[in-house]
């Protein structure tokens, strides 16, 4: 009995031992899951609580001028964090506070707070200065970090803002350049990876990894930035002297290589204070809103329009401008030639509606030359006729308007038109002088280089290259033809055409002295017509026999009364003209006995014997008044450099007579060119009259650039709008 | 008539490799302790050998308790079991009048030099007990039976009601599983098992129901990650640990996890430590040297001398491999969390201690051998 109950209890033992060991096979199993099907997350996510993860932000490159000034730079700066655990347990949360408080400018309470959170990590301050970060540093406070990080620094604050565009916290490229080629510019973080234990610091051992950051690339613009501020100079001048509804645009563009060498919109902004709002009305309005949100929206509209890039972004009529493209469409399909005649009775009816002239008269029997210098519609509507729909919508793709132009910016569009092959003969009419059709100041100004270019339309844009950190040209830019849109023939034509509109026709406010400038005006309502709201432009090359420099403005919403592109936009392009041709080192070419009007450049003087400063002033073509009685010159107005029309006056001061700041400006208006000329330069001004054409005769005094009564300084100089009596004056 | 047996102990006739499994996983053992709490010794006794020399010296007596227990007739031992055993419960009565409170549970005497767990020493003697009760089944009977099952369950009962009052449930339901094991071995009917299985059962849901967060730990243990910051954290790092070591471990002592993240690494997750560092070769080997150990003691049951040397034997085993089996289950998310030591690895004197004692026992009926020229009647 014994021995049987002896074998039953063996056999119990034997099958019991048995599910124990079922018992570790399901554990050898269990096991192999966690290890080999879960390790892998479940090692990640051990990891990321075991390890300090820090990144080191690789340096951001720059962006330079075609001539390697740095426009976008990054300096070092430091990042400062607390671990709060750490502080309370190895430091002294006091002192910390009040240390950071203290350099970094912060409250103590906040940081008092951050101290208390129950966590291993907390920002305190982001781009701190490296004086600060070495203070921190120097105060040696347990459980406060540093870490490298980069700031973006743009030197020349205001210009190119558009095209430069800025970085945000994360040093992440937010418009402009800065965001289309972040990725270029940013480079690779690096990171150190730093062991810690459960309280949050570090473990005893080593595990620490460093991945080294790589720095960015550097990028070189096509753009200039001295002709860059010439555009901006003026077109800043002309957005508060035209008192212009909403804003300015500018490009310059090398008509041969299709770079961008200036491109500018109005208003603009600081890169450095990119969130700032300047406008003082627009600050006042939006502090003065008191719900939150209203405000924020507020702020982000108008930030939003403030960065847009107008001179890529904007459609816009091209008006008269566009009467370019239709001449050369018209030569190259040669159904006009130079000796055809348009007759123009003042308006001209297609189907059946009649469209005028903006010369009611009319202008009579032209040739295309003459339709183009007087910016006659109905003989363009009679051109445009013979070109036709199917040929005009081609050539307006070919000139490349129904495309973007492909710059490095985003955000860019592109012209609208009809249909193809769905527009009437009114519609064909109307767009041969440039209404109906938009494009973008940017399309328009490629249409027009390529125009002059011997009919190569390129693609416009903004990149030279861009090189790595150690200054090895990884990538660079070079000229793109996009297609042949017209004849190297028909082109020599029109650069000739484009001349003559400025040196005799409705373009001649662009006219520059010594200069051969050739372009077109353009004025355009802006739709529903009857706004009132127009748009005036100018579209130019120069020098016109040899262009270089292509130009394009536009004016967007200048005050009703005056808005034509002829009075406003012209004399614009021609003092920026002005400044970049000459910064270019472009020979003058004219004859110096037509300049009637030449200018320039004042002597020094300064220090000199009176008789010897009088040789000097008059060797320079430029008249000299006295002012004292002394035998040495003490001073002089204008400042030595400064450019003055030929014939101009030179005041020079001697003995104990100083220039006194300012004088009351006489009154001009409604005299003769010669009377103006002589009131000015008496009162010690420096005379400029615009509006002549030929000749002086007939030519009364419109209006003063400042006006009479008011005070200005001495040998400054008032320009003077002339116009003809008898004649209006042509758009 | 009972048949006259004599019996020898004789040191050559032990179990060499049960001896030899053992002292490898005591040195094992000794080596994860000293891995797993270095750096918890560092940072509270600023001394990173500080639980490593405790253990150490635990280990020597341990193992000097070990070889003298082996050399004392198992038979000797058995007649004075109920005295034994009443002196375990009495150790267990002056816990709860004079131990020291550690969380909230009071588990241990303060004998001065040091403290001790006399819960373990009660785990043996519960064994003990058992096994002599259950050897006096001799027939498959239901009848017969009832009463030695009714006694079995007092003594577990006895020693389960002072262990809960600590409260220590962990331990009572090592004693409940073992014990049941013990029955089931020792030819209880099916029948009746299952009766009682169904009673330890449902009293271990009223436990649970009673006693809040025994329920909460149930809850946590279906989703550790759901509240990993909370309740699931120690499941949840155990098994960042295991799962961080993959077939080969990060190496031995580059273990990342028992940097404050595994609380107490040297003592109920040590099993994650040695995945941790040492892979899932590492686990094999625990688990395979557990393995060779259970066989052996098989080995030795199976040829033992008499049944209750057999059910003490098996017992003893048990007692250990259930341990085993709980505490790796609890590591890697297998049943719900609940504080029971591996027995060899987790550091602490007064378990390791009493395991070496049942291994001794073991070892004692090992190497007990029928003389060969005894006549049999």
């Amino acid at each position: 009995m014994k021995k049987n109950s002896m074998l039953k209890t063996k056999k119990r033992i034997l099958w019991l031992s048995g599910i124990l060991l079922v018992c570790f096979a399901f554990f050898v199993v269990r096991i192999s899951i966690i290890q080999f099907v879960d390790g892998e997350w479940l090692s990640k996510e051990a990891i990321e609580q075991q390890t300090r993860d820090r990144m080191i932000n690789a340096k951001r490159g720059t962006i330079y001028d075609r001539n390697g000034k740095q426009l976008a730079v990054s300096a070092d700066v430091e990042t400062v964090s607390i671990s709060p655990i750490t502080v309370r347990s190895d430091g002294d949360p006091v002192t910390c506070a009040e240390k950071l408080s203290e350099i970094l400018g912060l409250e103590k309470e906040s940081i008092m707070e951050k101290i208390q959170m129950n966590t291993s990590y907390v920002l305190i301050k982001r781009k701190v200065e490296k004086e600060q970060a070495d203070a921190i540093r120097a105060a040696e406070l347990t459980g406060v970090y540093l870490d490298a990080d980069t700031k973006r620094y743009y030197p020349y604050n205001n210009i190119a803002s558009h095209i430069i565009g800025f970085t945000g916290a994360d040093n992440q490229g937010l418009l402009g350049i800065e965001q289309v080629y972040d990725n270029v510019l940013k480079g690779q973080y690096g990171r150190i990876v730093t062991a810690r234990n459960a309280d949050g610091t570090e473990m005893p051992y080593k595990y620490d990894r460093y991945y080294t950051p790589e720095d960015g690339s550097d990028i070189t613009l096509t753009i200039d930035v001295s002709i860059q501020h010439f555009l901006e100079k003026h077109l800043e001048q002309a957005l508060t002297d035209l008192q212009l509804g909403n804003g300015a645009a500018g490009i310059i563009m090398d008509v041969k290589t299709g770079e961008i060498l200036a491109m500018a919109t109005k208003p603009d902004f600081n890169l450095n204070e990119p969130f700032e709002i300047t406008d003082i009305s627009v600050k006042r309005s939006i502090d003065a809103m008191t719900d939150a949100e209203e405000k924020s929206k507020a702020t982000n509209a108008f930030l939003n329009k403030l960065w847009r890039n107008k001179a890529v972004i904007d459609n816009y009529e091209p008006g008269s401008t566009f009467k370019i493209i239709t001449s050369a469409m018209a030569l190259e399909e040669n159904v006009v030639s130079l000796q055809d005649g348009f007759t123009c009775t003042g308006s001209y009816k297609v189907a059946n509606e009649t469209i005028g002239c903006w010369k009611h008269a009319g202008h009579g029997t032209l040739d295309l030359t003459g339709a183009l210098m007087n910016s006659c519609n109905p003989a363009f509507m009679q051109i445009g006729a013979r070109i036709g729909q199917t040929t005009f919508y081609n050539y307006y793709k070919g000139f490349g308007f129904t495309e973007k132009t492909g710059i490095e910016l985003y955000g860019e569009t592109h012209g609208q038109f009809y249909p193809e092959g769905s527009f009437n003969e009114v519609e064909l009419a109307t767009a041969s002088f440039g209404q109906g059709p938009t494009v973008t100041p940017l399309q328009m100004i490629t249409a027009i280089s390529a125009v002059a270019n011997d009919g190569k339309l390129l693609k416009p844009h903004l990149i030279k290259n861009i090189t790595d950190s150690s200054g090895t040209v990884i990538q660079s830019f070079d000229t793109t033809e996009v297609r042949q849109v017209v004849s190297a023939q028909t082109s020599q034509i029109m650069r000739g055409l484009m001349e003559a509109v400025v040196s005799e026709g409705t373009g001649n406010k662009a006219q520059l002295e010594g200069f051969r400038i050739g372009g077109k005006t353009g004025t355009s309502e802006k739709l529903p017509r009857g706004s009132q709201k127009y748009v005036a432009s100018f579209a130019g090359i120069a020098p016109a026999n040899d262009p270089q420099v292509a130009i394009l403005l536009l004016l967007d919403e200048p005050p009703v009364g005056n808005h034509m592109g002829g009075t406003i936009a012209s004399p614009l392009a021609a003092k920026i003209l002005d400044d970049v041709l000459r910064y270019l080192d472009i020979e003058p070419e004219l004859p110096g006995d037509q300049m009637s009007e030449g200018d320039a450049q004042v002597p020094a003087v300064s220090g000199m014997e009176l008789s010897e400063a009088r040789q000097v002033i008059s060797q320079n073509g430029l008249r000299c008044v006295v002012e004292g009685n002394g035998n040495v010159v003490t001073a002089q107005v204008p400042n030595p450099g400064v450019v003055i029309a030929r014939n101009g006056t030179v005041i020079v001061y001697t003995g104990d007579a100083r220039p006194s700041n300012s004088v009351e400006v006489p009154n001009v208006v409604g005299k003769s060119f010669e009377e103006a000329k002589s009131i000015l330069e008496t009162a010690k001004f420096q005379f400029h009259a615009v509006g002549i054409e030929n000749t002086t005769q007939n030519a009364i005094a419109q209006s003063q650039s400042v006006a009479a009564g008011e005070f200005a300084t001495i040998g400054s100089e008032i320009t003077v709008q002339f116009s003809y009596q008898n004649q209006t004056q042509p758009e | 008539m009972k048949p006259k047996l004599k019996l020898r102990f004789n040191w050559r006739n032990i179990d060499p490799i049960f001896l030899m499994t053992l002292l490898a996983l005591t040195a094992y053992g000794l080596v994860m302790v000293f891995s797993a709490s270095a750096p918890s010794a560092f940072y509270i006794h600023k001394d990173s050998m500080f639980f490593f020399k405790n253990q150490s010296i635990w280990a020597i007596v341990g193992l000097v308790v070990m070889f003298v227990v082996s050399g004392i007739d198992y038979r000797i031992i058995k007649k004075f079991a109920p005295f034994i055993y009443a002196f375990s419960m009495l150790m267990l009565l002056a816990v709860l009048l004079f131990g020291t409170t550690i969380n909230g549970a009071k588990r241990w005497l303060d004998l001065g030099f040091s403290t001790i767990q006399p819960s373990e020493f009660a785990k043996i003697t519960v064994v003990m007990m058992s096994a002599w009760v259950l050897s006096k089944v001799n027939k498959i009977d239901v009848k017969e039976s009832i009463p030695h099952l009714i006694i079995t369950a007092a003594i577990v009962g006895i020693a389960g009601i002072l262990l809960l009052l600590q409260p220590h449930f962990s331990a009572v339901l090592i004693m409940v599983l073992t014990v049941g094991i013990m029955m089931l071995a020792a030819g209880i009917p099916m029948r009746i098992f299952s009766v009682l299985a169904a009673l330890a059962v449902a009293a271990g849901t009223v436990f649970a129901i009673i006693e809040p967060y025994r329920m909460q730990r149930l809850v946590s243990f279906i989703d550790p990650f759901k509240d990993k910051m909370g309740d699931g954290w120690q499941v949840v790092q155990s098994l960042y640990a295991i799962g961080s070591g993959g077939f080969s471990g990060l190496g031995l002592g580059r273990s990342r996890q028992k940097f404050l993240y595994i609380p107490e690494p040297q003592n109920d997750f040590i099993f994650s430590i040695i995945c941790e560092e040492l892979g899932f070769l590492g686990a094999l080997a625990v688990l395979l040297l557990f393995g060779i150990l259970l066989y052996r003691a098989v080995r030795i049951a199976l040829k033992a001398p008499d049944r209750y040397s057999m059910i003490l034997t098996f017992g003893l085993i048990s007692l250990t491999i259930v341990q085993v089996l709980l505490n790796i289950g609890v590591a890697t998310s297998s049943v719900p969390p609940t504080g029971i030591p591996l027995p060899f690895f987790s550091a602490g004197g007064t378990s390791f201690v009493f395991q070496m004692i049942s291994m001794g026992m073991i070892l004692n009926i090992s190497g007990q051998q029928k003389v060969e020229d005894v006549p049999h009647i």
